[in-house]
């Protein structure tokens, strides 16, 4: 026997973990439909848009409840308990399982989820909730399961959220008549309190005149335009701008 | 619901998943059960077991036969039915067993509950009875064969399908044909034979058809349409979207790599510049210069890309 010599390990534990149950799970995969093709018989189109996007590795089929916390890519284990004698008896490892309610910084309200005791661990290194969320790590990201990327999903929307009502925060502010408004852009020496799609419905009605145009044909064909190229087609319809600009 | 969970009858016990020793135990109770008459002679034999083709029965309704055992020795009868569960037959003239049957069952002309039934044989029971004519001499005579082969098919217009030659083993020369089976009597409603077999189509090309494509064979009154006809949905802009689900939105760490990429291939030089060829091009020749081996000219001169543009 070696002594006096310590052995150190080369991989970490966590390193170690090979999420075998979840990623050898098998997903169906979705078919590639177009606009025109024939409906698929066994197709089901569901009444309404599916709220959140799809988890790459699917739900667990097995120990199903990990489909409703943050389970960290754990199952149940099953083994013997074997005696001084050599006795076999069957047994299983279970988890150690806890509901909390944990504060999430983003959503900014505390969120009740069962969870392991590794994973509350995890997510007291990792200093909370959103932090153990968002990390975009592949292991990380097998370990969240259903429910975790559920919860990723809430959070990255709320964030993407946050950041569009900054950009109406950012906007340079004037008062005309009194009132307070926001100044979209600045083009030709008229500063714009109007966006595109205002101005679009301010040429809908040049464009039709006395012919048939449908709001859904003109859209059409008009959305695609840059704001600029807008601004120019109202000006060929000498459209008074005293409305939806100020001069700057 | 699924074959394997029909056979699992949740509920109740399954006489199938039995040991079978335990099963004959409880058959063994069933037939207790039952009344006398109605019993079988035979002992009942696996569904894989019973016979199924013609090739398996061997002989069938209506074949004279020669009983080979028992009182009734030397008896030519013929049969009358067969049983599939036992694999066995009824002869018209064969063993019959008194049965009592209770008055429920009992027939117009009966008077009395003591019944003679015919009993069920096996097939050892008898031999097949056929006839053959000498030639020579012209006179018919009728012999039992021990066993039978089959050798080849032919359409029988009687059966109207393809039945197997019955052969007597190991004398395979003697054909024992298959007995007539009754004729079907004509319902009034049916329609003649004739009438049904009388082609009144004939197709002129096997590239253009003469049916119009409009003509519905199919009833006009049937409540549900073919599945022909039902028309074929087609996927709308609203059903994709229905379908799509959203998609994750980047972190923080995503984007800033994507513009950290973004960043390092904006700087990759994809074009050489003047300064940059003029140098590699001061490093070659002067390399080149030094050489003095005539062969080691000829051979970069051969490989040079000058020489190649040529």
């Amino acid at each position: 026997m070696i002594t006096g010599l310590r052995l150190f390990s080369t991989s970490t534990l966590a390193s170690a973990r090979q999420y075998k149950y979840v990623v050898t799970r098998k997903v169906a995969r979705k078919p590639d439909l177009k606009v025109g093709d024939v409906k698929p018989r066994k197709l089901a189109i569901p009444r309404t848009a599916p709220k959140f996007p799809e988890y790459k590795y699917g739900d667990s089929k097995i120990y199903k409840q990990s489909n409703k916390g943050l389970y960290g890519g754990q199952f149940l284990q099953f083994g013997n308990k074997i005696s001084e004698f050599k006795n076999k008896n069957g047994r299983k490892w279970s988890l150690n399982v806890h509901t909390k309610s944990l504060w999430s910084e983003i959503l900014n309200k505390s969120i009740r989820v069962k969870l392991t005791a590794r994973v509350l661990r995890t997510i007291n290194k990792e200093g909370g909730l959103d932090q153990y969320l968002l990390k975009d790590k592949s292991a990380r990201i097998k370990e969240l399961g259903p429910t975790g990327w559920k919860l990723k999903f809430q959070l990255l929307t709320k964030k993407e959220n946050q950041k569009k009502r900054t950009y109406y925060q950012d906007l340079e502010k004037i008062t005309v008549n009194g009132q307070e408004k926001h100044v979209y852009f600045q083009q030709s020496g008229k500063k714009f309190l109007v966006g595109k799609r205002r101005l679009l419905k301010e040429l809908y009605p040049l464009v039709k005149g006395d012919s048939d145009l449908t709001w859904k044909e003109y859209h059409d064909q008009h959305k695609s335009l840059a704001q600029e190229e807008v601004i120019e087609k109202l000006h060929k319809y000498n459209y008074d701008f005293s409305e939806v600009a100020q001069t700057a | 619901m699924s074959r394997l969970l029909k056979e699992s009858k949740r509920y109740g016990a399954n006489m199938k998943r039995l040991h079978p020793l335990v099963k004959a135990h409880f058959d063994n109770i069933n037939r207790k059960g039952q009344i006398p008459a109605v019993r079988n002679d035979l002992p009942a034999v696996r569904e894989e077991k019973q016979f199924k083709s013609l090739e398996d029965w061997k002989y069938t309704v209506g074949d004279k036969v020669m009983i080979v055992k028992g009182a009734l020795k030397g008896t030519v009868t013929s049969i009358i039915r067969t049983q599939k569960e036992t694999n066995g037959f009824m002869l018209e003239d064969g063993p019959t067993k008194e049965v009592v049957i209770p008055p429920n069952y009992w027939l117009q002309s009966e008077s009395s509950h003591v019944v003679e039934y015919p009993k069920v044989v096996t097939s050892e029971y008898f031999k097949l009875v056929g006839t053959i004519k000498d030639e020579t001499s012209g006179e018919s005579r009728q012999i039992a064969a021990n066993d039978v082969v089959f050798r080849g098919k032919y359409w029988d217009e009687d059966y109207k399908k393809m039945m197997p030659y019955r052969c007597i083993k190991n004398k395979e020369e003697y054909i024992i044909p298959w007995p007539r089976p009754d004729k079907p009597e004509d319902d009034k409603f049916c329609t003649e034979e004739a009438v049904a077999l009388e082609r009144t189509y004939e197709p002129v090309s096997i590239f253009e058809s003469d049916i119009p494509s409009d003509l519905n064979l199919r009833d006009p009154l049937a409540k549900r349409k073919s599945r022909f006809e039902r028309k074929q949905q087609l996927l709308t802009k609203k059903d994709l979207k229905l379908l799509q689900s959203p998609a994750m939105p980047y972190s923080d760490t995503k984007k800033a790599f994507f513009r950290e990429r973004a960043e390092i291939r904006s700087k990759q030089i994809t074009e050489m510049s003047a300064e940059v060829a003029d140098f590699i091009g001061k490093r070659v020749a002067d390399h080149l210069n030094k050489i003095k081996d005539p062969y080691m000219w000829q051979y970069i001169k051969k490989v040079s890309g000058d020489r190649k543009k040529r």
